[in-house]
């Protein structure tokens, strides 16, 4: 009861004091109002500045979702959530027509109220918009439900998303676009490879008919085909269009995702050859972040690229404890289009412009080299000959190392503190790893925890000065 | 600006009106046929609460379809229904099941009794629809398993099936050799 009063009291509180500070000032005009006080610029260009800002800059709530947008996100999810349950509850004693009258009647209460809440708060219209997005999904449920309707597991969702994708174009907020394209990928990717593999495996005695948009090792269909690229165009376009500034090329890693599982999954180009595999992920995954770096994208655009590569290069740092040569069986086709993904991520790589990856010459010729060598190296797991695939991992550990080295000189001489920062962690988890990765025995481990552990302790003590000393060089090089 | 949406929520409307009158009518007065059903195990446990129905004339060989040496898989075959010889007791009192007495891959003459439609998959497998039984929360029906029920089929002058009950036998089936 006490704790229920003081969040009462903490909320009033909090409620008081934000009423008490008004509107949240703009920062724009702050800015502008200090740059007038400093003598910097002129009232009159203070207001035609704002008055420019005013009409040319995207109102904050397109640009990006705030606090009440994100609770309004979950509010309307959990709405969904609920109205989901209830429909699976399966209310037996009601008919078909009280069935269908009720959910036409809340499919156009909510579509309504969402019309003429769009403008309004987020609290409101937010939850309604994702109402009205799902309504149509759980419509399908219920009366496949209704009238026991038993049929193509991913034909429901084609429908409800083709139904659904002129809201997210007309939304005046990114967050319906957001999910449906979320949603388009989920089910390209789960009628692709996912729902046919998971109902074989569950068993299920083949009960459900094989989905439309199957990708099966004996060839798929034209519809499956022409549905699967309709729905990659899909997500493109509707990135481009409608996502959020910073999030508009992850269709990039989307597509790349998708010709990687089109390789590994059981369809006619699978590849089983774990070589090969590794050929595929690191070629693709360099296409990826060629292809994000020459467009300049955000941080947000390039992370996940990243992130793969490094993950797999240090994946392949383990390599070194295989005792036989990889082997496995690979389509001449799936084969096909690791070459070619293999020689367009070296083309793509040597022809991006060098001041996409830094502004000085000399490092982004090395930034370049460190993207070639994986794949390099790759090829070497492809022979029968062990020294070589061991050569392949101890050359994986060195490129991770120089990786990181590179990224901590690199973001100090661009001033860049995220480099600084991801090389110190790759630095730290690459000597952590080896370090625990040698050790066999009790007797070995224990002793080399404890020289590990203190060699790790002077490195952290090194490398935070050096990393201090960097970072303090960043901040001392004048503008 | 938000005629757009009027005209979404429109068609929305309009969608779910027109398929929900289809359903509504499509199968009134129809035919009506009971169908063994086959066990089925494991049941579909991501799916929810429906009982998972197999027919013996789920597969073709069994019953005597020819399609062929490619399989004729994605393609539409009919199955020509007729009562079976033996009755089954159920809970509602005995019941003479309906058996597949013929096969096309052409559609039938108009008054050539019962036929059904299916959807010819890989392996011969045969899928009308009606595979599926959605069954309340609290519905001693959730807990019976495809053979432990007869299906009461309706099948409308498109060859459209669709389940409208499931019976408990009193003595269940057992299992059908593959």
């Amino acid at each position: 009861m006490v704790e229920v009063l003081l969040v009462i009291l903490a909320v009033v509180y909090f409620a008081r004091r934000a009423r008490g500070h008004g509107p949240a000032k703009d920062p724009l005009a702050s800015l502008l109002s200090g740059a007038e006080t400093a003598g910097i610029i002129t009232a009159a260009q203070r207001d035609q500045l704002l008055a420019y800002a005013s009409q040319h800059a995207p109102p904050a709530s397109a640009a990006r979702l705030g606090g009440a947008a994100w609770l309004g996100v979950f509010a309307g999810l959990f709405v969904v959530a609920g109205v989901s349950l209830l429909i699976a509850r399966n209310w037996q004693e009601f008919g078909p027509m009280l069935r269908v009258g009720a959910f036409l009647a809340t499919l156009l209460v909510v579509g309504e109220a969402a019309i003429r809440m769009r403008e309004r708060s987020y609290g409101v219209s937010v939850p309604l918009e994702l109402l009205w997005f799902f309504l149509p999904l759980l419509g399908i449920g219920l009366y496949a439900q209704t009238f026991q309707l038993t049929g193509d597991p991913m034909q429901p969702f084609l429908v409800w998303l083709a139904l659904t994708a002129a809201l997210a174009w007309l939304s005046p907020r990114p967050v319906v676009a957001a999910v449906h394209t979320f949603a388009m990928t989920a089910v390209l990717f789960a009628g692709n490879f996912v729902v046919d593999a998971a109902s074989a495996i569950l068993g299920n005695g083949r009960l459900a008919p094989r989905s439309m948009l199957v990708i099966p090792e004996g060839g798929a269909t034209p519809l499956a085909w022409g549905l699967s690229f309709a729905l990659l165009a899909a997500i493109a376009v509707q990135s481009l269009r409608l996502l959020p500034r910073s999030h508009r090329h992850h269709f990039i890693g989307v597509a790349a995702a998708w010709v990687f599982c089109l390789l590994v999954a059981p369809t006619p180009f699978h590849v089983a050859h774990p070589a090969w595999i590794i050929l595929a992920a690191l070629a693709l995954v360099t296409i990826g972040m060629v292809a994000t770096t020459w467009l300049d994208t955000s941080v947000e655009e390039r992370a996940p690229g990243m992130t793969m590569w490094l993950g797999i290069i240090y994946a392949l740092t383990f390599t070194w404890h295989m005792r036989d040569p990889a082997s496995g069986a690979a389509s001449g086709t799936g084969v096909a289009i690791i070459e070619i993904a293999f020689v367009a991520a070296i083309v793509a790589t040597l022809l991006l412009p060098n001041q996409r990856l830094s502004p000085q010459p000399a490092w982004a010729l090395g930034m370049k080299a460190a993207l070639v060598v994986p794949l390099v190296l790759a090829t070497l797991y492809l022979g029968d000959d062990m020294y070589l695939v061991w050569l392949a991992a101890v050359g994986m550990n060195l490129v991770l190392l120089v990786v990181a080295v590179g990224a901590m000189w690199h973001g100090s001489l661009v001033h860049e503190p995220a480099q600084v920062n991801l090389g110190v962690l790759v630095l730290v988890a690459l000597l952590i790893t080896r370090f625990l990765d040698v050790f066999g025995s009790m007797l070995q481990s224990g002793i080399g925890f404890i020289v590990a552990g203190l060699l790790l302790a002077a490195l952290s003590w090194a490398l935070e000065r050096m990393r201090r000393r960097l970072l303090a060089g960043v901040r001392e090089v004048p503008a | 600006m938000t005629t757009p949406l009027r005209i979404l929520l429109a068609a929305h409307l309009l969608f779910f009106g027109a398929w929900g009158g289809q359903l509504l009518t499509s199968h009134r007065d129809v035919a009506v046929v009971w169908l063994a059903t086959e066990p089925v195990d494991p049941r579909d446990l991501l799916s929810g609460h429906y009982v998972a129905l197999r027919y013996p004339m789920t597969t073709a060989t069994r019953i005597g379809c020819d399609l062929g040496s490619d399989g004729f898989v994605g393609g539409m075959v009919f199955v020509r229904l007729e009562a079976g010889a033996d009755a089954i007791q159920t809970a509602e009192g005995y019941v003479v099941p309906s058996e597949a007495a013929g096969c096309s891959t052409t559609p039938p003459l108009p008054g050539s009794g019962t036929w059904i439609a299916g959807r010819v998959d890989t392996g011969g497998v045969i899928t009308y629809g009606i595979e599926r039984m959605f069954v309340g929360e609290n519905d001693p029906l959730r807990q019976a398993t495809s053979g432990s029920v007869v299906a009461k089929v309706a099948v409308n002058d498109n060859y459209e099936g669709r389940l409208l009950a499931l019976v408990t036998k009193h003595t269940p089936t057992a299992p059908a050799a593959e």
